[in-house]
């Protein structure tokens, strides 16, 4: 008799007996191509501004047997020379063509769809440009600068009837999808509270000192800037110093994990099609209040990379969320583990493969939906709601008052600051209105 | 009572509105107060450009409209002029809006451009003549700017201008123009103007634009025209314009309604190829009742791929009812992939109502490859209403079928159940039957009654009972994967059963019970019996039991210790005492180390000590550094393998050394160093000496400094070709002055058969100790590096080659010097090159 022996007869069976319930287990994809794809079916691929995360996420999918990347665009040189040295490695030719300016490359009839991961400054404004030129759309997040960006891309997506994800791919990740399936399907009881990880807000609006410009073929500072107000160049912006700086980055950092562990609690609490109505900022926390007397609680992580205990279990990885009902709770982050409470401990699924990190699946889903036109995981209407929370959260952070917002209008009731902060002018020549 | 109330109620209601308009008009105060300095910024000459451009911005959040005419004055500046209208925007109202109108006249370029994309985003309606002419004036450069603001206003004159230039209007603007259109569309729906909407979205679908501007207006006029726009929708699925069908698609998740639906079902039906694939992927967005009968009979149709997303559709939206839909997919046994998706979706749907006709399906199943994947999913489902069934074909001869029953009875079986299983086991043959009988037994026990084991006292029964040696192993098997307590007199009773292989083949089973329990029974075995296979099955078994016991800390460690040892002196050949050393490696305990060591001493072994005393690192804290710390050395210099020499080093650096500890070479130069440079030279990082051309005479490097008590340590490495191949390390030595070329005294020997040796150069001229030729055969790798290492205090000298002892020498001779240099030797008369490296002196007191 092989394999069989007290010591571990009753995990196992526990796993196997788990895994063949998963209900949200969706089977082999129905329309992917596998194997051999003639040229004329693969998604052909073009790239706008791809710096680390975005040559990750091309990393994923490149791949996929469908799709052929064919260019790029960025307004700075080494970082569009990195991108051809990596894709024409990949397929072993030459042929990766490289842009400075984007108008060029969504004029490209061949383009069906488009990765976009500039900075954020640039988001809304290049998914909108891509959208109008007939492309499907890819962004990184957060999608938009302000309130009124998002309102304007997700608006414009639906317009030009193009499919649009966005780059929050917890929703394609085993673990999160999991902890939100037992959310959903009143397995931890009437939901209670939903706790979503962020960094602690920060905002300056300081400038770094002025340096010369670079040649614009090594770096066309008008267009790196785009939409965001004139300043003077510094390097250090455009090696990823941007970040922190209000004309750059949206919502005072609070987005950068809030679009993702926020996202998954508006998920969590079946809330996609709206957001809480109320905000009010702790020394700790942002809290909101759900329609349906669910409270959101965004904590500051001191140490978001470090050691995250006792608000959350550490071993759970970066990015974490915590949803909690009235009979039990599951806690999840980017190490694929699940911890529950002890009631729920034995019966559940502990861990899943891949981490929060990959996107792998989420392009794959993408990807699926150029074809279906069916509507992706964090399509425009999804990201429009989970986005405008997070800038609802950290506006009442910023202001340091409880605003309350009306999810259907989408403006702040009773605050007028608030409201205009809703909106920022795009530099000359540029508009979201397209 | 309650009047009271109500009158407390409404008294509450008005104090906290005379404080909500008190909080109002201190909020006014503040408004103004700020506008004003961040006006007075924006007015002083010498303000900065960053100064500047943050009022703006902060006068955008907010300003008044105090601020309108300040703001108004940049908008010509390059750089500003963003800033500025950020806070026009923001301020917004008319005084904003008339500013910007005022500014139109004078502004060109981008400039310009910003002004008019401003009059957009604040709608404003009185711009909409001044827009007109921007639009109709070709100079102006901002045509397309103007049409997007008319867009934004909608009102009737600008959606008049939206249109004629979409009709009749220059190439590039009419793409600009639809687009407005567009926008100007989706305002007036979002006003309840829903004709106003469709007509914009009709002028622009049929336009000749290109396929983004009329898809998306195809898209609007569906959802514009409600339940209406359903005819439009199906239309354009029919539509050989690729962008038409693409929008239809799209736009069907939007709207879902039962219309649609069985709209889509007959279209789904109509269509062919791609099209048809697709509209039915489209039923798990938008279907109704009838599109799981469409579903369902596409799953039985001929294309594949169809009845692939027909498959796929159906589990996201199918019901119990859909049962037998999967099922007959998964008797029809098409290709793996639909039968992965029935499968999968037979697997998650619920109740008692989908196991019924699972269990039926079983029953009449004929064909092998679907009656297992059924099998599969009733041990996945856990149903337990298929047993009978299950136990049927458990016994049937097709083994494949047999096997997968049982191994799903191991799973959903129950009490009940056990004593069929337990005749199964009697009649199965092939041995992946008998196995999978065994293992349902063993698992239906564990199962129904993990801590007390009821039932095992029936598979001991049958132990006892059976003579037939291949029965009564099955059931000494079950007993030993349950651990059952009260069958270990017996199953040790057995290892003493004449027939050997039976004995021999049960005491490497007992090697598989959960705990170290039969561990003493099985070292009795090792001891006592005469029957070398047998002996040496329950050697091996007992380790493995006391290896799994160190792991998961079953035992206290001196128990754990004491069975090692027992081992070792037990064991009799290189494999039983390999797997002690495995063990010990897995014991994170002091005690392994003392066990471990001596095993580095035997060649056969030293791989394995090796391996084992570094996996043990972490424990060795325990250890006496000293002890420990040979060992590495002694790891590091001798162990075959690269890989375990690196790690064995790397954590020997680690260790903190004496104090007195100083390297006497640097590496890079022979500072604090004499001797004939044409002979000692550095290399790469290694002293050199001697050559491969021939060496006439002795060389010696020697140290400028004179050292006590110490210890030496460093690494040599000895090639040669011809000749007397030697060299050494002289210590406690002195220069002579004729012949200038040699040293006098004490000598660690290197090479030609004398390595590890004390030998007295230039003054006894004899060996003061040897250690045996074979110690020196196992230690030393030559032509290769070695430590040695030369430990002196008082009288005693200690010389360790590869971190062994070779020579413990007392100086009886007390008139001999007790200190002196260091030197390194290459030999006279030999075609021979030394080298030496990670010289270090730890001086003692």
């Amino acid at each position: 008799m092989k394999n069989l022996n007290r010591r571990t007869f009753l995990g196992r069976s526990l796993a196997a007996g788990a895994a063949a319930s998963l209900p949200w287990f969706i089977p082999a994809r129905a329309l992917g191509r596998d194997g051999a794809v003639a040229p004329s079916e693969k998604i052909v691929l073009g790239g706008i501004g791809l710096g680390p995360r975005g040559q990750y996420d091309l990393s994923v999918m490149l791949p996929e047997k469908d799709v052929q990347f064919v260019a790029v665009c960025d307004a700075v040189r080494t970082r569009r020379e990195e991108v051809k040295r990596m894709v024409d490695t990949h397929y072993g030719n030459a042929d990766c063509v490289l842009y400075r300016d984007l108008f060029e490359l969504i004029a490209r009839p061949d383009i069906d769809a488009v990765l976009i991961a500039t900075g954020d400054r640039w988001h809304a404004l290049a998914s909108l440009l891509a959208a109008r030129a007939g492309k499907d759309v890819y962004s990184e997040k957060p999608c938009g600068m302000t309130i009124g960006e998002i309102q304007a891309l997700a608006d414009g997506i639906h317009r030009y009837g193009r499919v649009f994800q966005a780059g929050t791919q917890r929703r394609s990740v085993n673990n999160f999808q999991y902890a939100a399936h037992l959310a959903q399907s009143g397995q931890l009881g009437r939901l209670r509270t939903l706790h979503a990880s962020v960094y602690v807000p920060t905002k300056s609006y300081e400038w770094l000192p002025a340096e010369p410009e670079p040649t614009k073929d090594q770096c066309d500072w008008d267009r790196w800037l785009g939409p965001a107000p004139w300043r003077p160049y510094n390097s250090r912006y455009v090696s990823g110093g941007w970040r922190g700086h209000h004309d750059f980055e949206a919502g005072g950092n609070f987005l950068d994990w809030g679009a993702h562990t926020l996202d998954l609690c508006q998920w969590a609490n079946q809330a996609d099609h709206t957001t809480p109505l109320e905000f009010e900022a702790t020394p700790a926390s942002i809290i909101g209040k759900y329609a349906n007397g669910v409270t959101l609680v965004c904590d500051f992580l001191p140490t978001a990379f470090g050691n995250r205990d006792p608000q959350y279990h550490t071993a759970t990885g970066t990015c974490p969320v915590r949803f909690e009902g009235d009979e039990g709770w599951v806690e999840t982050g980017d190490n694929n583990l699940l911890v529950f409470s002890e009631n729920l401990e034995r019966t559940l699924h502990k861990k899943f493969s891949g981490t929060g990190l990959s996107s792998a699946g989420h392009g794959r889903n993408f990807f699926d939906c150029v074809r279906s036109r069916a509507l992706p995981v964090c399509n425009q209407d999804i990201m429009r709601r989970s986005h405008l929370a997070c800038f609802a959260a950290q506006l009442s952070w910023q202001l340091g008052r409880k605003i309350q917002f009306d999810p259907v209008k989408e403006e702040f009731i009773g605050d007028e600051e608030a409201n205009r902060m809703r909106h920022r002018a795009m530099r000359e020549p540029w508009s979201v209105n397209l | 009572m309650r009047y009271f109330m109500n009158l407390f109620a409404r008294g509450l209601l008005l104090a906290a509105v005379a404080c909500a308009s008190l909080a109002a008009a201190r909020a006014a105060d503040a408004q103004a107060d700020n506008t004003r300095k961040w006006v007075a910024v924006l007015q002083q000459p010498e303000a900065s450009f960053y100064a500047r451009a943050r009022a703006c911005q902060q006068l955008g959040e907010a300003g008044g409209p105090e601020a309108v005419p300040v703001l108004a004055a940049l908008l010509a500046d390059e750089h500003l002029s963003a800033y500025a209208r950020g806070g026009l925007e923001g301020i917004s109202g008319p005084a904003a809006a008339e500013a910007l109108r005022q500014a139109v006249p004078a502004l060109k370029g981008d400039r310009l451009a910003g002004v008019v994309n401003s009059l957009g985003v604040v709608r404003d309606a009185k711009s909409v003549g001044l827009l007109i002419a921007l639009v109709n004036d070709p100079a102006s450069g901002v045509a397309g700017e103007a049409l997007s603001a008319l867009g934004r206003i909608a009102n009737d004159e600008s959606i008049q201008v939206l249109r004629a230039t979409l009709a009749k209007g220059p190439e590039p603007l009419r793409a600009q123009a639809a687009a407005a259109c567009l926008i100007a569309a989706e305002k007036r729906l979002a006003d309840g103007q829903a004709e106003q909407a469709i007509a914009l979205y009709d002028a622009v679908r049929q336009s000749s634009l290109p396929p983004q501007f009329r898809a998306g207006a195809t898209r609007g006029a569906i959802l514009a025209r409600k339940e209406n726009g359903v005819p439009l929708l199906v239309e354009q699925l029919k539509s050989s314009d690729a962008a038409l069908r693409n929008v239809a698609l799209l736009t069907l998740r939007e709207i879902p309604s039962d219309a649609l639906a069985s709209a889509l079902n007959a279209a789904a039906q109509a269509a062919t190829g791609e099209l048809k694939n697709l509209i039915l992927l489209a039923l798990a967005d938008c279907h109704n009742a009838q599109s799981l009968k469409v579903l369902a009979d596409q799953s039985a149709q001929s294309d594949p791929a169809a009845r692939k997303i027909a498959l796929t559709a159906l589990d996201r939206i199918g019901g119990p009812a859909e049962t037998g839909v999967f099922l007959a997919t998964v008797a029809a046994n098409r290709s793996e992939e639909e039968s992965a998706i029935a499968l999968n979706a037979l697997g998650r749907l619920p109740g008692a109502a989908v196991d019924e006709r699972i269990a039926r399906a079983l029953a009449v199943a004929t064909e092998s490859g679907a009656r297992i994947k059924l099998i599969h999913l009733v041990e996945s489902r856990g149903m337990t209403n298929a047993t009978v069934a299950l136990l049927q074909m458990a016994a049937e001869p097709e083994v494949k079928v047999s096997v997968a029953a049982l191994r799903a009875l191991k799973s959903v079986a129950g009490r009940a159940e056990l004593p069929a299983l337990i005749s199964l086991v009697k009649l199965c043959k092939a041995e992946d039957q008998r196995d999978a009988a065994e293992n349902a037994v063993a698992g239906v026990v564990m199962r129904t009654s993990p801590k007390t084991l009821a039932g095992g006292e029936v598979v001991l029964a049958e132990f006892k009972q059976a003579a037939d040696a291949e029965v009564k192993n099955s059931w000494a098997r079950i007993l030993i994967a349950l651990g059952y307590p009260p069958a270990l007199p017996d199953l040790r009773a057995a290892l003493d059963d004449t027939r050997e292989q039976f004995a021999a083949s049960l005491a490497t089973q007992l090697g598989h019970w959960p705990d170290p329990a039969p561990v003493e029974g099985l070292f009795e075995v090792a001891r006592k019996s005469q029957r070398a296979s047998l002996r040496r099955r329950a050697l091996t078994s007992a380790i493995q039991l006391a290896t799994a016991a160190a792991e998961e800390h079953q035992r206290p460690e001196e128990t754990l210790a004491g069975w090692f040892q027992e081992a070792g002196r037990v064991a009799e050949s290189v494999e039983e005492r390999r797997l002690i050393i495995s063990g010990l490696g897995r014991v994170k305990q002091a005690a392994s180390f003392r066990l471990l060591a001596p095993y580095l001493n035997d060649p056969s072994l030293q791989t394995e000590a090796a391996i084992a005393l570094l996996q043990i690192a972490p424990a060795a804290q325990a250890v006496e550094p000293e002890a420990w710390l040979a060992a590495l050395e002694r790891i590091a210099a001798t162990a075959n393998n690269a890989e375990l020499r690196g790690q064995a080093a790397k954590l020997a650096a680690a260790i903190p050394r004496p104090p007195g500890l100083r390297p006497l070479f640097d590496g890079r130069t022979l500072a604090g160093w004499e001797g004939n440079s044409n002979v000692w030279r550095v290399r790469d990082g290694v002293v050199v000496g001697g050559s491969m051309a021939g060496n006439a005479r002795n060389e010696f490097l020697a140290t400028l400094r004179s050292y006590t008590n110490f210890v030496l340590r460093l690494e040599y490495k000895l090639i040669g070709a011809e000749g007397f191949v030697n060299g050494g390390v002289q210590f406690r030595s002195e220069r002579l002055k004729q012949p200038e070329n040699e040293m006098r005294g004490f000598q660690a020997d290197i090479g030609a058969g004398y390595s590890g040796a004390l030998y007295d150069e230039s003054r006894r001229n004899r060996f003061l100790a040897q250690p045996p030729a074979e110690q020196i055969k196992r230690l030393e790798k030559p032509g290769d590096w070695n430590r040695y290492e030369v430990r002196c205090v008082g009288r005693r000298a200690q010389i360790r080659l590869n971190g062994e002892l070779t020579v413990d020498y007392s100086e009886d001779d007390v008139t001999l010097p007790q200190s002196g240099l260091i030197g390194l030797q290459i030999h006279g008369g030999c075609q021979a090159e030394i080298s030496f490296r990670n010289l270090t002196l730890e001086t003692l007191p």
